[in-house]
């Protein structure tokens, strides 16, 4: 894990309303690069909104999100960015592995993962995509289409497809949450090495302790509020996490 | 974006339209009946129109013949404004079928950096390469169609040695004007999806200020109950005959069917009910799970 205390990414009284409702109520962190960071909280308490508007997906009712990596150190706001170059950034900086992996149904494996990689210009070289493969363990299933593959193999190749363009940072929205033990204990020591091999910074949104437990930094949200930011100084090693689910 | 890239996300979208066949092939169809309605009519008009300017004095024949052709030019027009309009709003339903259906996919592809310039011209494309080939055959067929009207022209005006013929501004309605109203259609259709966040594509809330459910304007609230008036009337590609098929109910195992009252198990709809009751008079004689 790279060793460094500069942020990659800002967020400054983040607020967030659907309707009525007001989902996120003024959030304000960093995130480092580099790091390994779970967005820790219990069902509906605003962390996967939070992690959408961190990635660009979805803008905030009001504050900004900055984004320092790419040899940026002022910081690119993201919140502010139009929808092309707001598409760039995504294109070139952010990668996303969701929930219900969201492979693209008419494509194979391989093409998957390929329809992640950057232009030439991104001033970062890709991944190689054979040792990436090697990595994740998907090299037997590339000619295979995502329905017949199953939840773990389909996720590992989610996270190819994020990972593929060396993004500066990666957000993983509940990554484990569709999965068995066994699986889900294996995307996380893929994200895990992920993070060390390829200095890929990791956000992850998760409700699950023993994930957590793995992380270097934990930030808990209840209620739409940032409830705790801690440190984790001994963090379990991803192999050896006792898996309990529930905040 | 990379060329890979670019030609991989074209595959998925190209996939994705064409999952409704029955939908495209009735555009086709549409397309091509557009120009052939109008070219139909047009060749036996244009090179006619052009032989008669030249004849110093007509004959009482050749006189009600230029009539006629007249009249036969504004009907071709009003069948193709009728019919282009038609074809559009069956445009606009598919593109707004596609959009709902498909918004996970378009979520999909601009978290991954698309751009909607890029993604809306390749629905404005699709829509070209179907207007545009549709148009062609409609246009074969009507210089071949044309020969009925010519001859029943012959016969009713006593003219004879009538020629087929087009002008290049009748060439230029009959096929670039199709085209560039569907691919208006396209263009427009995508905003169901431009400028929409991601985030809300992914979740499903993508229509403009509600849910997915929801329609975004009266006009596309119309639309909604025309594609699913349509979608019951086209054939329904499925893999099994029976229509009693196991747990295919809308109840709720345990749920009770609202004709008989007895427990469904899941696995009876009101039609399923009604062919039990008719088979046997009581329900509770058909076996529950």
């Amino acid at each position: 894990m790279a060793n460094t205390t500069s942020p990659i990414l800002t967020a400054e009284k983040l607020t967030k309303e659907f309707g009525p409702e007001q989902v996120l109520k003024g959030i304000s962190l960093r995130v480092e690069a580099g790091e390994f960071t779970t967005i820790l909280g219990p069902s509906g308490s605003g962390k996967s909104t939070l992690l959408s508007i961190l990635s660009g997906l979805l803008a905030p009712t009001a504050g900004r999100v900055l984004y320092h990596g790419g040899g940026d150190p002022a910081g690119r706001e993201i919140t502010a960015m139009g929808e092309e170059e707001l598409a760039d950034w995504k294109r070139a900086e952010a990668g996303n592995v969701f929930q219900n992996y969201l492979l693209l149904g008419s494509l194979t494996a391989g093409e998957n993962i390929r329809i992640g990689l950057p232009d030439g210009d991104t001033g970062r070289e890709p991944v190689p995509f054979d040792q990436l493969v090697d990595t994740l363990g998907i090299g037997d299933i590339l000619d295979k289409f995502p329905a017949q593959l199953s939840g773990g193999q389909q996720q590992r190749v989610a996270i190819a497809r994020a990972v593929i363009k060396k993004p500066g940072i990666l957000f993983c929205d509940e990554v484990t949450g569709a999965l068995d033990e066994a699986n889900s204990k294996r995307v996380v020591e893929l994200l895990h090495a992920v993070n060390a091999d390829y200095g890929i910074t990791v956000l992850f949104v998760t409700h699950n302790l023993a994930i957590a437990g793995t992380a270097r930094r934990v930030i808990t949200i209840k209620d739409g509020l940032l409830h705790r930011d801690r440190v984790n100084e001994n963090p379990v090693p991803a192999a050896s996490m006792v898996w309990e689910q529930g905040v | 974006m990379s060329m890979d890239a670019q030609r991989l996300a074209r595959r998925q979208l190209t996939a994705g339209l064409l999952r409704s066949r029955v939908f495209v092939a009735l555009l086709w169809v549409l397309c091509a009946l557009t120009s052939f309605m109008y070219f139909f009519v047009r060749f036996s008009i244009d090179g006619n129109r052009k032989a008669l300017l030249t004849v110093p004095e007509l004959s009482e024949g050749q006189r009600m013949l230029t009539v006629a052709m007249n009249s036969n030019s504004i009907l071709a027009r009003n069948f193709l404004l009728a019919l282009i309009l038609l074809t559009g709003f069956v445009f606009g339903m598919f593109f707004y079928r596609f959009f709902r259906r498909d918004r996970k996919t378009m979520g999909c592809l601009k978290a991954l950096g698309f751009r909607d310039r890029g993604l809306r011209r390749h629905f404005v494309g699709f829509a070209a390469l179907l207007s545009v080939t549709g148009a062609l055959v409609g246009l074969l067929a009507g210089y071949f169609g044309s020969g009925i009207l010519l001859a029943a022209n012959e016969r009713s005006y006593g003219v004879q040695g009538l020629v087929k013929g087009v002008s290049v501004p009748s060439l230029l309605a009959g096929i670039l004007g199709p085209c560039a109203v569907f691919c208006l259609v396209a263009f427009f259709s995508y905003r169901l999806v431009a400028g929409r966040e991601a985030g809300r594509l992914l979740s499903g809330s993508a229509a403009r200020g509600g849910g997915a459910g929801k329609a975004v304007s009266p006009m596309l609230a119309i639309a909604d109950r025309m594609v699913k008036v349509l979608q019951k009337a086209l054939p329904r590609q499925e893999k099994t005959r029976s229509r009693i098929k196991p747990n295919s109910g809308r109840l709720p195992p345990g749920g009770k069917s609202s004709r008989c009252g007895s427990p469904c198990a899941g696995r009876c709809r009101w039609f399923c009910c009604w062919r039990r009751s008719w088979a046997f008079p009581s329900c509770s004689s058909w076996p529950t799970r």
